[in-house]
């Protein structure tokens, strides 16, 4: 303590000496008008586009509109500290955020500033919010994997570092729930996580923050949010500031993984902002640039090839539809921005299947590339069989009786699969446990064991085979793949742990 | 704000009229008067009074505004008859800066903690006639909460020399610093 006060009387004894050293020309300007969240205001000749605006008293603002005589401004903080009549003096930064490793476990808004109570954040460095994503050529195709330890993901929708999967489904279908899952599953792993909730509720945020905690997840997160109640203006500002972090990260050859929930509060945010600055409006009362918007958030996501550093983002992207209306206009534009996405249904959800994706409308345009010859080798019969399990299901609903043989094993083989790709929240699975289950699937192995005893089966199956036969695990998580030796030994566990299991 | 928009218009307009006339800046007097009478807010009231007939309404300004030109009248008159006298004030300040553009002046607004005696306003008068390298109109203010020493405002930019702002300035520096070494 002693030292530390030290420190700070040298600090202020240099401060003393330095005392009003420096004088600048600043621009100033005159509120002229204000209301919900946004100022005109009269003068700043010099302002730039997205430059902080300084109100006095700790309230900042953000120049949008640079018209001949008037600057449109979005306030950032509280817009009842701001009044007619006002001094605004411009900053000279474009908007910009702390980055670097000293956020790592914390909570912020927008700004950077710390919302957890665990005092400053020690940050070095700044960069701006708004940037040009990379370009085509510091680019390289999606090679390596992201596990989500999602079965239902991991076989089928298999995600790739540098890619953007959409996570897309009506309210509580457990969209927030695959991309926390993907953040826990990344625990001792070299992914860092941003997690940015947007006009979210603080309570759910709250929630969240626990559950990662609880889950010893957010050593390695960044959580940035901007809850419901914040302005209109920071809620638009907020992914782009938790992209900011992560390019900070992609640029030093690190992978990072980031979450933006949700999008479609993001694009509300914005029209807000946008119909009360004046703009034109479009569809659905957005603004002409809504789907700029998006596209230039999920281009910044990539992966850099090596002369770049190798470093990569990838994006699970949030959009919550109206009864399952996944060709409105949000949506619509964001589905054709991505590399795919996970569709999540409240019909699969409310009968007892979830993570409740909808094998048949997800789907990953280039993470087949990335997923590992392991998974790959046990997933692939998966998604023909559930596809033509959904389609036999509805007739079946009749009775089963007059079906032939191959249609009944048909669809045995679909609620097998379907019952395997259960799996509870904040229960990831390592590669080799999902391989191992995949693999008993696969190979044949489960059809005798009852449907209501699968999950039973899956999980005794599992501590088994980490309990007697940790090689095999050893072996899959070294190699990433199935040799014919590891086949054999895994044929041989599991068959000599059937006749133990009692379910 | 639409008013004030509408009164950039307007005075273009005059500042055109004024400039064909060679009499930019004897109008500018003129409008000087004028603004001044219309910050009176019976004489507004009147004018914008639904009740009062249009003939009467520019009887009023005639009788108020009698020393001032013709044109500028009209352009009185003109504002009275649409219904739109809020927008003089906006018709006056365009005006003067329109003027002062044409006449290669800036006007500078200086604020100090204490009222400055002539010598000092001098000094400052040639410091910022330098840094602009244009005539200028000087202004001066005192503002005790500046605490001490000089705010220099030249058009939209502020060179901002006060002990209030070198002691802000001290307090957000001490809580950053102090901040990033915990």
């Amino acid at each position: 303590m002693a030292t530390r006060g030290q420190d700070i009387v040298s600090l202020i004894k240099r401060q003393i000496e330095e005392f009003g050293g420096d004088l600048t020309l600043v621009d100033v300007g005159t509120v002229v008008q204000v209301g919900d969240g946004v100022a005109s205001i009269q003068g700043l000749q010099g302002v730039r586009s997205n430059e902080l605006l300084d109100f006095g008293d700790d309230v900042l603002g953000l120049a949008l509109n640079l018209e001949s005589d008037i600057v449109g401004a979005a306030i950032l903080g509280d817009p009842n500290a701001v009044k007619e009549g006002q001094r605004v003096q411009s900053t000279g930064r474009i908007i910009e955020v702390p980055v670097g490793e000293a956020l790592i476990g914390r909570v912020v808004d927008p700004l950077g500033r710390p919302l957890d109570g665990k005092g400053p954040v020690a940050t070095t460095g700044t960069r701006s919010v708004e940037k040009v994503a990379p370009n085509v050529v510091s680019r390289q195709s999606v090679d390596q994997p992201v596990q989500t330890g999602i079965k239902a993901v991991d076989s089928m929708i298999p995600i790739g570092r540098g890619q953007r999967e959409l996570i897309i489904g009506d309210r509580s279908t457990g969209k927030t729930a695959i991309g926390l899952d993907t953040i826990i599953n990344q625990k001792g792993g070299d992914l860092t996580c941003i997690y940015v909730a947007i006009g979210q509720k603080q309570g759910k945020v709250a929630q969240v923050v626990g559950s990662l905690e609880a889950a010893g997840a957010m050593e390695h997160t960044i959580v940035v949010t901007a809850g419901a109640s914040d302005s209109a203006p920071l809620q638009y500002i907020a992914p782009y500031a938790g992209c900011a972090m992560a390019e900070e990260f992609m640029d030093q050859g690190k992978d990072v993984l980031i979450v933006y929930d949700d999008l479609t509060k993001h694009a509300w945010a914005y029209r807000q902002m946008s119909l009360l600055l004046r703009r034109p409006a479009g569809r659905e009362a957005y603004p002409g640039d809504i789907f700029y918007l998006h596209s230039r958030l999920l281009e910044r996501s990539a992966r850099l090839d090596e002369a770049s550093g190798g470093g990569s983002i990838t994006a699970l992207p949030i959009i919550e539809t109206q009864a399952g209306d996944v060709s409105a206009y949000i949506p619509t534009n964001v589905i054709s921005i991505t590399d795919g996405q996970i569709y999540l249904e409240p019909e699969l959800f409310n009968s007892g299947i979830r993570p409740a994706v909808n094998v048949g409308l997800s789907v990953s345009r280039v993470g087949g590339a990335a997923q590992t010859r392991a998974i790959r080798k046990v997933a692939g019969q998966l998604r023909l069989a559930l596809a033509q399990y959904r389609e036999l299901a509805t007739f079946a609903q009749f009775g089963t009786a007059d079906l032939d043989a191959a249609t009944r094993a048909q669809l045995a083989q679909g609620q097998l699969a379907t019952e395997v790709l259960k799996q509870a929240q904040y229960v990831p699975l390592s590669l080799a446990d999902e391989v191992v289950v995949l693999f008993a699937v696969n190979e044949g192995l489960m059809e005798d064991v009852e449907i209501e005893k699968v999950g039973a089966f899956q999980d005794q199956l599992l501590r088994y085979v980490a309990g007697s036969h940790s090689d095999i695990l050893t072996a899959i998580t070294e190699s990433k793949d199935i040799s014919d030796e590891v086949s054999a030994n895994l044929t041989k566990a599991i068959n000599d742990f059937k006749p133990t299991f009692t379910g | 704000m639409a008013q004030q928009l509408s009164g950039q218009r307007y005075a273009r307009a005059i500042f055109e009229l004024a400039l064909e006339n060679n009499l930019a800046e004897q109008w500018g007097e003129d409008l000087a008067v004028v603004a001044e009478a219309f910050q009176d807010a019976d004489f507004t009231a009147l004018l914008k009074h639904a009740d009062m007939s249009a003939v009467g309404k520019l009887a009023a300004t005639a009788t108020v505004l009698a020393g001032v030109d013709a044109m500028v009248r009209n352009l009185v008159d003109l504002l009275v008859s649409k219904n739109s006298v809020d927008s003089i004030a906006g018709v006056y300040s365009g005006y003067t800066a329109l003027l002062d553009r044409h006449l290669g002046r800036q006007r500078v607004v200086i604020t100090t903690a204490v009222a400055l005696e002539s010598a000092e306003t001098d000094r400052i008068n040639s410091f910022v006639t330098s840094l602009v390298q244009q005539e200028v109109v000087l202004t001066t203010r005192v503002d005790e909460s500046i605490l001490g020493g000089l705010v220099i405002q030249i058009g939209d930019r502020l060179l901002d020399g006060s002990t209030k702002a070198r002691l802000d300035g001290l307090r957000n520096r001490l809580h950053t610093e102090i901040a990033a070494s915990a």
